[in-house]
């Protein structure tokens, strides 16, 4: 049987250890949070306003998202970049992937721009948190169920055909960053504004908006269609998994009869 | 094909034959169905690997591993031949309506004609003769493969039994025939010497040097060799290109030639050629691929430049962008070892290039729209 190699794959790590150093940082209160203060203090006057401002610098805004797309990212994204490594010459696969992040990176930076403006605006208009956490939860129940979402959930699955030599190639992986970004974006950027708006605890909303789209991420493409869609089949897979682990004994019994 | 099929009548009715079908129309899309043995090829047979790998090398006599989707890009050995190319031979298409193909040639309506149950019949039995080889090809031992889709979080293979009953079965329970109360009457292997060892004997080596070359379970590598440069539309008679091969890997793909001829260890390279993401809008449609016809010529005079033959069973689905493939097509797999170690034999290989030609076995009408996004070469150590 042709198995993969009995050790994970240098790049996979190099991916684990990105997302992890970004989540260490955001844990340890680097990035753009200052403005959590803000939400929590409920204040909605010129003052506040000012110092909401002098908080949420831009660069600090955009390094705090960049910490959050590498985080949060990174484990959806081995898919593609698998692909992009099987299909293309092996001597330039550090730099298709790196081509590959570029693209995809540019998406969700430009896509963030429009979140955290949306977010700002939200939580100085909504002082209240439970509110802001509503309003956006309510955005995000929409579109989950929405057929747009599935559109943008089945392009998350696309493998295309990349072109292998020269400039075409380099071309064929950023682009395949910015439609697999496009891709992901439109599928996301309801349930990336959950932690945006929360103020205590925007890491745990962070960490279960992860799992979520990871598990959602198992099921295939579909067609389109107002329903729900969830982290069932990962549901499934935990529950089947568990019971061929727990009773071997149950498999051989199978085999024998 | 057997004649109870062939008649729409009984010999003692008119009309009431059960077996018969109209839209079986064969492989020339008249009615005559046959199987024209020159374009079936039992070449999966020779994979001593079940689960094969999803990355350009060989997809395994079972396939590769999708969860158990039956909507997996690539099609697995026995899966692309014979299974596929009788399917799209048998049902062929409405001479009428080019996008209507024959019910044997789409997945969604190739059990309704009673024929699918023999074709699957046999695909069992070359299963069962693939697995007379105990000490090399083996199914999966893996507890996912065992226990069937529902392990993967995916609907378990469930058969429905008179009575109005289902029957839910995993793959553990396949494995024996006996258990299952049949057999068949013929399961010998394909005569001749193993696949392994012949090409070993046609790179060179002596026959008393070859070495039982089967799987040995450890880790391929496998590479893109080449690629052409832009999509193709199959339409019509014939379509070409071009796959451009990159020096360094084909360097390393002709020194493992070399090497076998000096009985040096390990076995030389497979290669492989990958049609990818083949779209379209009708599945009854099937092609050979030839690699370096001479020019002018005609490719059926050459079948040892025959890389294969392919039915797209499956293709419409696979193009729709709401469904399973997420409109990535399908991906094809040829073993073309064969076909290159015929140029290195020749000294032909060194030419940076392999020429490919797509020749179907009935014109390709406009309203098709078969394309293919990439053909590529991808080499696989053993």
């Amino acid at each position: 049987m042709a198995r993969a190699a009995r050790w994970p794959e240098a790049w996979l790590g190099v991916l684990a250890a990105v997302s992890l150093a970004a989540w260490s940082v955001l844990a340890l209160g680097g990035g753009e949070f200052a403005s959590a203060a803000f939400c929590v203090a409920g204040a909605s006057s010129p003052d506040s306003f000012d110092l909401a401002m002098a908080l949420n610098a831009p660069a600090r805004l955009a390094s705090g998202w960049a910490l959050m797309v590498a985080a949060m990212m990174a484990p959806l994204v081995v898919a593609p970049l698998r692909h992009l490594r099987d299909r293309g010459l092996a001597r330039r696969r550090g730099r298709a992937m790196l081509l590959f992040v570029g693209g995809y990176a540019t998406v969700w930076m430009t896509v963030g721009v429009g979140l955290r403006t949306v977010a700002l605006a939200v939580r100085w208009a909504v002082p209240m948190p439970l509110i802001c956490l509503g309003l956006a939860a309510a955005a995000v129940t929409v579109w989950q169920v929405s057929p747009a979402r599935q559109w943008c959930l089945n392009r998350c699955h696309r493998h295309p055909h990349l072109a292998a030599f020269g400039m075409a190639a380099d071309r064929d992986a950023f682009h395949f960053g910015l439609s697999h970004g496009a891709a992901c974006a439109g599928a996301c950027w309801a349930l990336m504004l959950l932690p945006l708006v929360v103020g205590q605890g925007h890491i745990l909303a962070m960490l279960a908006v992860t799992l979520f789209v990871f598990a959602e991420r198992l099921e295939r493409p579909a067609p389109l269609a107002w329903r729900w869609r969830g982290p069932g089949k990962a549901l499934r897979i935990a529950v089947a998994q568990a019971r061929i682990r727990l009773a071997p004994s149950r498999r051989i019994r199978e085999e024998a009869r | 094909m057997p004649p109870a099929f062939a008649s729409a009548d009984w010999p003692d009715g008119k009309g009431d034959n059960p077996l018969f079908v109209p839209q079986r129309y064969g492989p020339n899309n008249d009615g005559n169905v046959y199987v024209p043995v020159d374009q079936i090829n039992l070449s999966a047979l020779g994979d001593p690997d079940f689960t094969g790998v999803a990355s350009g090398g060989s997809p395994g006599f079972g396939g590769v591993d999708t969860g158990f989707s039956h909507g997996g890009q690539v099609h697995g050995g026995v899966e692309t031949q014979p299974h596929d190319y009788v399917h799209g031979l048998v049902g062929g298409g409405d001479p009428t309506n080019p996008n209507l193909p024959g019910l044997m040639s789409d997945p969604d309506t190739a059990g309704l004609d009673p024929i699918f149950w023999l074709h699957h019949g046999n695909i069992d039995r070359l299963w069962e003769v693939w697995r007379a080889n105990p000490t090399t090809d083996v199914d999966p031992t893996d507890p996912n493969w065992l226990n069937g889709p529902a392990a993967v979080g995916d609907r378990a293979f469930t058969l429905p039994m008179p009575g109005g009953v289902s029957w839910t079965y995993t793959p553990a329970q396949m494995s024996d025939l006996s258990k299952l109360e049949y057999v068949y009457d013929d399961v010998s292997p394909p005569s001749g010497p193993s696949p392994a060892a012949a090409r070993l004997q046609r790179l060179g080596m002596p026959m008393a040097a070859a070495p039982i070359l089967r799987s040995t379970g450890m880790a391929k590598t496998v590479e893109l060799l080449g690629a052409n440069n832009q999509s193709i539309r199959l339409t019509g008679a014939e379509a070409r290109t071009s796959v451009a091969l990159d020096p360094a890997v084909q360097s390393k793909v002709s020194t493992s030639l070399r090497a076998a001829a000096t009985a040096t260890p390990g076995a030389p390279d497979k290669v492989f050629l990958n049609l990818e993401n083949v779209r379209g809008a009708n599945d009854a449609t099937s092609f050979s691929v030839y690699i370096n016809v001479p020019e002018g010529d005609d490719p059926a005079k050459h079948p040892d430049h025959l890389a294969g033959s392919i039915a797209l069973f499956g293709v419409r689905k696979a193009t729709l962008a709401n469904a399973g493939h997420a409109g990535d097509g399908l991906t094809f797999v040829l073993d073309i070892s064969r076909v290159i170690d015929t140029l290195h034999l020749a000294g032909t290989l060194t030419a940076n290039q392999l020429q490919v030609r797509l020749v179907p076995r009935n014109p390709v009408p406009e309203a098709a729209q078969i394309s293919i996004g990439r053909i590529s070469v991808f080499r696989q150590t053993a």
